[in-house]
């Protein structure tokens, strides 16, 4: 997989959200987008989706099967688990990823149906059924209780190990990122300050490492914030 | 002491019976088959018409008129209605002729029916076309206005193909929509067809209810009514079997 960003810049009503932003990576990335709520972290995933144009700058994306984890999920109501998966890739066994996401024999409950895990659940096994080589992930453990959420967080190291599949998440908890990321680009106030930061495998990374990284994150989020107040 | 379901399936009855009684005794007061006759003498005529094939070709001209100026006008409303509904440069054009012709009373396009088409079988469908359209198209520009961006954006995302996209998400957040204005729609069809067919129509109910009353024969005009409000039920208890099965339809892949 290879990710290349040149120059991005967008802007919402005048005001900048993303200022001349440039990045590149390449193999099986976990890439981690850090950052605090209104830093405009949602806004450069939707950039590199495709789904949003930049003003100036240009996204250049090696996938050609993109799949995407939403914040707020994005089911559609009037149809069930299976129908959910099917329609975004009817040659796909949906039966199959409900299973692998924990989801066995809730194929014909619809969304309604299903808890907040669930259907993040559901979501995520969409994403896997249109056989991505690349996901994206926006706050895929928000809202959801501490329990859960380590499971699901588990899962998606299993996914990204497992698949060959690469990763780009969005999130504002550097635990989660400390945890999973190969690199993290951790983004301050609209792009004013961004770090890049190479971190390796995940998976070789001690519960110790974690913990420290975790706290080197934070400390800088919290340097640039008391800038703020 | 009456379960609530048993009590909800016997409302109606006592309700219609009420009014039934009620009509039975003005009636009797009034003691005049001119002025208002019974529901005796309402239903005698009733089933004098439905036995008889002139009452029964009656029926079927006016149900045949009726159903095809519906259809027409569902069928352009959903092409023009969903149109607008995702363009809205489309919708702020199209909106305010839209609501210009609901405003427009039907007397008037009756009085330019004569003209345009002549007394005869197509005045009362166009009737009925000209009273259903406006309130279709608007129902259907609504109910696709409404879908959930955020739904179409993930369609976009995932490649889902235009028209599954249409049907799975456009049409299917439009339905209680388009369901809605159907049930509205039923009642003013039957009650435009008959008062397009009592002054432009050749033949059908209204106009035999136009002949009745030329001929003074009243019992007749009432029997004409409760065909009409029979077919009225009728029509909506069938949508409401479409909508059951429509929805089933949906629902499966």
């Amino acid at each position: 997989m290879r990710l290349r960003i040149s120059n991005l810049s967008r802007a919402f009503d005048g005001e900048t959200i993303v200022d001349k932003f440039s990045y590149s990576l390449e193999g099986d990335f976990f890439l981690t987008i850090l950052g605090s709520s209104g830093c405009g972290k949602t806004t450069l995933l939707r950039m590199i989706s495709g789904i949003l144009k930049p003003d100036t700058g240009r996204v250049e994306l090696q996938s050609k099967r993109l799949g995407f984890v939403f914040q707020d999920d994005r089911l559609i109501p009037w149809l069930n688990a299976f129908q959910n998966i099917s329609i975004v890739s009817p040659e796909s066994n949906p039966v199959e990823y409900l299973s692998f996401v924990g989801l066995k024999g809730h194929d014909s409950k619809y969304p309604s149906q299903l808890s907040g895990g669930m259907r993040r659940r559901l979501n995520i096994a969409r994403a896997l059924a249109f056989n991505p080589d690349l996901i994206l992930m926006d706050e895929p453990f928000n809202s959801l209780d501490v329990v859960i959420k380590d499971r699901l967080i588990e899962d998606i190291q299993k996914i990204w190990t497992g698949k060959k599949i690469s990763i780009i998440m969005v999130t504002h908890d550097p635990a989660e990122a400390a945890r999973l990321s190969t690199d993290i680009i951790l983004v301050q106030d609209k792009f004013s300050k961004v770090d890049e930061i190479k971190l390796g495998d995940p998976l070789r990374r001690s519960p110790d490492d974690m913990d420290l990284i975790t706290r080197d994150l934070l400390s800088r989020m919290k340097k640039f914030s008391s800038f703020v107040h | 002491m009456l379960s609530s379901s048993r009590r909800k399936a016997l409302a109606p009855i006592i309700s219609v019976g009420l009014l039934l009684l009620g009509w039975f005794i003005a009636s009797v007061i009034v003691s005049s088959d001119l002025l208002l006759p019974g529901p005796l003498e309402t239903m005698d005529e009733f089933l004098r018409i439905v036995s008889s094939s002139r009452g029964w070709s009656d029926i079927a001209e006016t149900c045949s008129k009726a159903f095809l100026g519906l259809f027409i006008a569902l069928g352009l409303a959903l092409s023009i209605g969903f149109f607008m509904g995702i363009i809205d440069i489309l919708y702020e054009l199209i909106k305010p002729i839209v609501v210009i012709l609901q405003s427009i009373p039907i007397v008037s396009w009756l009085a330019l029916a004569i003209f345009w088409w002549g007394v005869g079988f197509s005045s009362p469908v166009y009737i009925v076309f000209l009273t259903l359209f406006p309130v279709f198209t608007i129902n259907v520009a609504e109910g696709v206005r409404n879908v959930d961006k955020k739904l179409v954006e993930m369609a976009k995302i995932y490649k889902i193909p235009k028209s599954r996209v249409f049907a799975k998400i456009y049409l299917a957040s439009a339905f209680p929509f388009i369901v809605s204005s159907m049930r509205v729609g039923i009642g003013i069809m039957w009650k435009s067809v008959a008062v397009a067919e009592f002054m432009v129509g050749a033949s059908g109910i209204g106009r035999a209810m136009s002949d009745a009353k030329y001929s003074i024969n009243i019992e007749r005009v009432f029997a004409y009514t409760l065909i009409l409000v029979v077919l009225g039920i009728l029509t909506e208890r069938l949508l409401d079997m479409i909508i059951k099965r429509g929805s089933r339809y949906a629902l499966k892949n």
